[in-house]
């Protein structure tokens, strides 16, 4: 079977399974992988804060949206889960990406960012829908 | 020390919200709900807020230049998502940064401030 099959075989297999949290693996944290992911994410804060004190706030800003979570997830999940559900995990990223450039919209519009932030998770989970309604048309 | 302190705020409280919202995206299901959380405006939240406390004005302009961080993380995340079936994930985020990369500073260059 070609790996685009296995990609629309898991992605029909996702749109049956309920939105949830495992439980088991929320409260066994891997610390190995918490601490290259607080690694990224300090220096990408390092990254931005540095640029933006030298070269100002508007290209200080460019580095907020530096792909900073994408790396460790989809090499963990590839290393733990195979590479169709990195396939699939990584169309869910290009959906947070596109609500996360609304929220740079909104904070340059002058919006508050905690106001931003909760715009984000709306248009986040409603791109995420639907997408899961519009699939099956075209796979 | 005073230019400083901030800064180490932003780095700490940024790296501990982006490891714990990775940890909450690893226990989330189905995987495409838990990927969107790779898209999370986890570092640009804290950095935002802080910035707001100290410096409101510079969020604003923090906000302009993050719209075209973030249309490279729209590229980014697609390349990646393209090529992970073909390639290691490690190599294909790699290529993704680079995508990333073309397309924010190409964007920084074109774009009027």
């Amino acid at each position: 079977m070609s790996l685009r099959r296995q990609v629309a075989g898991e992605l029909r297999r996702e749109r049956n399974e309920k939105v949830g949290i495992d439980r088991g693996k929320l409260l066994k944290p891997q610390w190995a992988h918490l601490g290259l992911r607080f690694g990224f994410g300090a220096g990408i804060a390092l990254a931005a804060g540095a640029v933006g004190m030298k070269w100002g706030p508007y290209v200080g800003g460019l580095f907020l949206a530096f792909p900073a979570v994408l790396p460790a997830a989809l090499t963990l999940m590839e290393r733990e889960e195979g590479s169709s559900k990195t396939d699939v995990d990584a169309l869910g990223a290009i959906l947070g990406a596109l609500a996360l450039l609304v929220f740079a919209v909104l904070v340059a519009a002058g919006l508050n960012v905690l106001v931003a932030a909760a715009a984000w998770v709306v248009v986040a989970v409603a791109l995420f829908y639907g997408l899961r309604v519009a699939l099956p048309l075209v796979l | 020390m005073t230019v400083w302190l901030p800064l180490i705020a932003k780095i700490l409280v940024a790296g501990v919200f982006v490891a714990l919202l990775a940890h909450l995206s690893s226990a989330l299901k189905p995987k495409m709900f838990a990927g969107l959380l790779s898209g999370a405006p986890s570092v640009a939240t804290v950095s935002l807020l802080l910035t707001s406390l100290q410096k409101p004005a510079a969020v604003h302009a923090g906000g302009r230049g993050m719209i075209l961080g973030a249309a490279g993380l729209v590229a980014c995340c697609a390349v990646a998502s393209l090529l992970v079936p073909k390639l290691h994930a490690i190599v294909a985020t790699a290529v993704g940064w680079g995508s990333w990369a073309v397309l924010a500073f190409g964007l920084f260059l074109v774009v009027p401030k």
